[in-house]
C-alpha cells in the first residue's frame, strides 16, 4: 500500500528525473560538439582538385620485392614532403609482406619511428639485430631511435657496429654527435671538423650527413659560421628539409627574416615548415602572415581530434612563439620530451620553461 | 649496394623532421533529428588517390558528378550500419563540396533503410571501414549530435581500423529502463529523507 506522502514523494522523484535527466543533462552534454561546415555548389567546369601528391601507383599483382621498392619509395615522399598518407599507404603494404623478412621488419621499424611509436620500433630492431647484427640500415635506424629516446650507451653500441662494416665516416659523424649530446658541443665540433678536412673514404650521402651533424653542433655552440656550414649540406642534399629548417631556424634567432624565408621558399608546407615561415613572416612585417596563421590555428585543431603524438613539438612551438600561451605550450612540450629527447626538443621545453617563469 | 643502402640510411636520419597536417581525415555527422541519415565529408584527395580507377592530374565538379555512382558504391560497402544484428541497406548521394584547413571534401549524404523486423528495442550501429585498407593512418571523426538523448549524449569519436562499431542511436527499451532506475534512484533518497525526518520529529 501507498499512502499519501508516499505517493506526493513518487510523484516529486518522477517529476525531478524528468528534469534532471530530461532536460538538464542534454543541455549541458549537446553543447560540446560542433556543426558540420557549410556545404557549397560549385560551377560544372569549376576545378575543384588538383593532384599535387606524387604517390607512386600500387599495382594489386607486385611480387615481395617490388613491394619492398614501392614501400621505400613511399617512405622517401613522406620523409622529403611531410605527407602521411604516404606513410599509411607504405604500412598498408607492408602488411603483404610477411613478417619474417628482415628488411620488412627494419621498414616497418622505419614507419613506427616515423609514427613516433618509439618501443615499438625499437623491439623490432632487437629482433632483426639479434638475428642479423650487421644489418646497416637496422643499426643506422637504431642509432637515431636511441639518439631521440636519450640512450646514448645503445646509440654508440650502434655507432660502433656502424663503423665496423665500414661506414667509417657515418661513425666518425654520429660518435662527435654523440660526444655533442653528452655536454662536450665544442669539443665534438672541432673533432669532427678536423675528420672532415681528412676524411675516410665515403660517397657523397655520407659526405652529406656528416656535414650537417658539424653544422647542428656549430648552431649548438652559437658558432657565427653556423650558415656558412648549413649551406654545403644544403648543396650535397637539396631536398634535405630538416637541416634547411634548421638554418631557417638560426636566420630567426639572429633576426635574419629575409634569409630564412629564401631557404624556406620552395619547400614544402610541412607543419614545422610553416610554423618557421610564419615567425619568418611575422618578423619580416609581412601581411600575408595572417592567413598562414589562420591556416595553421585550424590545421592544429583539427589534428588535435585525431589521436596523433606526432604533432606535440610544432603544436608547443606554435603555442608558445605564435599564440603566446606559456602554459599550455608548456604542457605538450613536457608530454613531447617524454618521447623525443633530440636538442631541439629540449631546447623547446627549456624555452617555454623560461616563458611561464617569465609570465608569473 | 653501399650506394642503395647509404640512400636508405637517411631515412632514419631526422627523426624530427615534421610532417604536414595531411593524415587522411574524414568527418561523419549524425544527428538524431535525422536518425536514419549520416552526412560523410570525405577529402577529394582520398576520393582520386582510393575510390577511382585512375587518379587524374585535375578534377572538375562535373568530373566528380559523373564518377559519384561508383564513388557511392565503393562507399556504402565499407560502411555498414546494423539495427541490431541486421544490417540495414544503405546508399549515398553526393551533395556538394566544403573545407577543412584549405582542403576540399567531397560531402556525401549516406541515407539507410533497416529490416522490418529490427525493432525498436535493437541499437542502430556504425561500423566504418572505409579506406583503412588503403591508408593506415586514415582516421574519421564522427560527431553525434543527440540532444535530448541523456543516455547516449553527444560527442566526438574518432574511429580507428580497430575501433568497435560505434552505436550511434541506444535501444529504446535501454533508454526505458535507465528512466526507470533513475527515477526509481531519486524516490529511494526522497523516501529515505522523509523516513528520517519522521523520525526525529517522533523523537522531538
Amino acid at each position: 500500500m501507498i499512502d499519501g506522502w508516499q505517493h506526493r514523494t513518487m510523484a516529486s522523484a518522477l517529476s525531478l528525473a524528468i528534469v534532471v535527466f530530461g532536460v538538464v543533462a542534454p543541455i549541458s552534454l549537446s553543447a560540446e560538439v560542433q556543426s558540420a561546415p557549410p556545404i557549397t555548389l560549385p560551377q560544372a567546369t569549376t576545378v575543384i582538385w588538383q593532384n599535387d601528391s606524387s604517390h607512386p601507383p600500387s599495382g594489386s599483382e607486385v611480387n615481395e620485392t617490388d613491394t619492398l621498392d614501392l614501400v621505400r619509395s613511399l617512405i622517401e615522399l613522406s620523409r622529403q614532403s611531410g605527407d602521411l598518407r604516404a606513410l599509411g599507404k607504405a604500412e598498408v603494404l607492408l602488411q603483404k609482406v610477411p613478417a619474417s623478412d628482415l628488411d620488412a621488419a627494419v621498414l616497418s621499424a622505419i614507419i613506427d619511428q616515423r609514427k613516433h611509436l618509439f618501443d615499438k620500433a625499437a623491439a623490432t630492431l632487437s629482433r632483426v639485430l639479434a638475428a642479423q647484427p650487421n644489418h646497416p640500415q637496422a643499426n643506422f635506424t637504431a642509432y637515431s631511435l636511441a639518439v631521440v629516446q636519450g640512450d646514448y650507451q645503445q646509440a654508440g653500441e650502434a655507432c660502433l657496429r656502424l663503423g665496423s662494416i665500414g661506414y667509417k665516416l657515418i661513425e666518425q659523424s654520429c660518435r662527435h654527435n654523440l660526444m655533442g649530446l653528452k655536454g662536450q658541443p665544442q669539443k665534438a665540433f672541432d673533432g669532427l671538423q678536423r675528420v672532415l678536412n681528412n676524411p675516410p673514404p665515403h660517397i657523397h650521402q655520407e659526405r652529406a650527413w656528416t656535414q650537417a651533424t658539424l653544422a647542428e653542433l656549430a648552431a649548438a655552440i652559437e658558432h657565427p659560421d653556423t650558415p656558412a656550414l648549413y649551406h654545403p649540406t644544403l648543396a650535397l642534399a637539396p631536398e634535405d628539409h630538416y637541416s634547411a629548417a634548421s638554418l631557417a631556424d638560426w636566420y630567426l634567432q639572429h633576426d635574419k627574416a629575409q634569409s630564412a624565408l629564401a631557404i624556406l621558399n620552395g619547400r614544402p608546407a610541412s607543419d614545422r615548415l610553416d610554423i618557421l615561415r610564419l615567425i619568418a613572416l611575422r618578423q619580416a612585417g609581412s601581411p600575408e602572415a595572417e592567413s598562414l596563421h589562420s591556416r595553421l590555428r585550424e590545421q592544429f585543431s583539427a589534428a588535435g581530434q585525431r589521436d596523433s603524438a606526432i604533432h606535440l613539438h610544432e603544436h608547443a612551438r606554435f603555442l608558445l612563439d605564435l599564440e603566446q600561451q606559456p602554459e599550455a605550450a608548456l604542457e605538450l612540450a613536457k608530454k613531447n620530451y617524454e618521447i623525443q629527447k633530440e636538442r631541439a626538443d629540449k631546447r623547446l621545453l627549456e624555452r617555454a620553461r623560461r616563458a611561464v617563469e617569465a609570465s608569473q | 649496394m653501399k650506394r642503395v643502402v647509404i640512400a636508405i640510411l637517411l631515412y632514419g636520419f631526422a627523426v624530427n623532421t615534421a610532417f604536414s597536417h595531411e593524415a587522411s581525415t574524414s568527418y561523419l555527422y549524425w544527428h538524431s533529428e535525422q536518425p536514419n541519415t549520416l552526412r560523410l565529408d570525405l577529402a577529394l584527395t582520398d576520393v582520386m588517390l582510393h575510390l577511382t580507377p585512375e587518379t587524374p592530374p585535375q578534377l572538375t565538379w562535373v568530373e566528380l558528378k559523373n564518377q559519384a555512382d561508383a564513388i557511392a558504391r565503393h562507399l556504402v560497402s565499407d560502411i555498414v550500419i546494423r539495427k541490431g544484428q541486421a544490417a540495414c541497406e544503405l546508399e549515398a548521394e553526393l551533395s556538394g563540396l566544403t573545407e577543412y584547413a584549405d582542403e576540399s571534401f567531397s560531402v556525401w549524404q549516406v541515407h539507410w533503410q533497416c529490416p522490418q523486423e529490427a525493432g525498436i528495442f535493437q541499437p542502430t550501429t556504425l561500423d566504418y571501414r572505409l579506406l583503412f585498407n588503403e591508408d593506415s593512418l586514415h582516421r574519421a571523426v564522427l560527431t553525434r549530435h543527440a540532444p535530448g538523448m541523456w543516455l547516449l549524449p553527444s560527442g566526438i569519436h574518432v574511429l580507428k581500423p580497430d575501433s568497435l562499431p560505434s552505436t550511434l542511436l541506444p535501444p529504446v527499451s535501454q533508454n526505458a529502463a535507465y528512466g526507470v532506475l533513475a527515477a526509481l534512484l531519486t524516490a529511494g533518497v526522497l523516501l529515505i529523507v522523509r523516513i528520517r525526518r519522521l523520525s526525529s520529529r517522533q523523537r522531538a
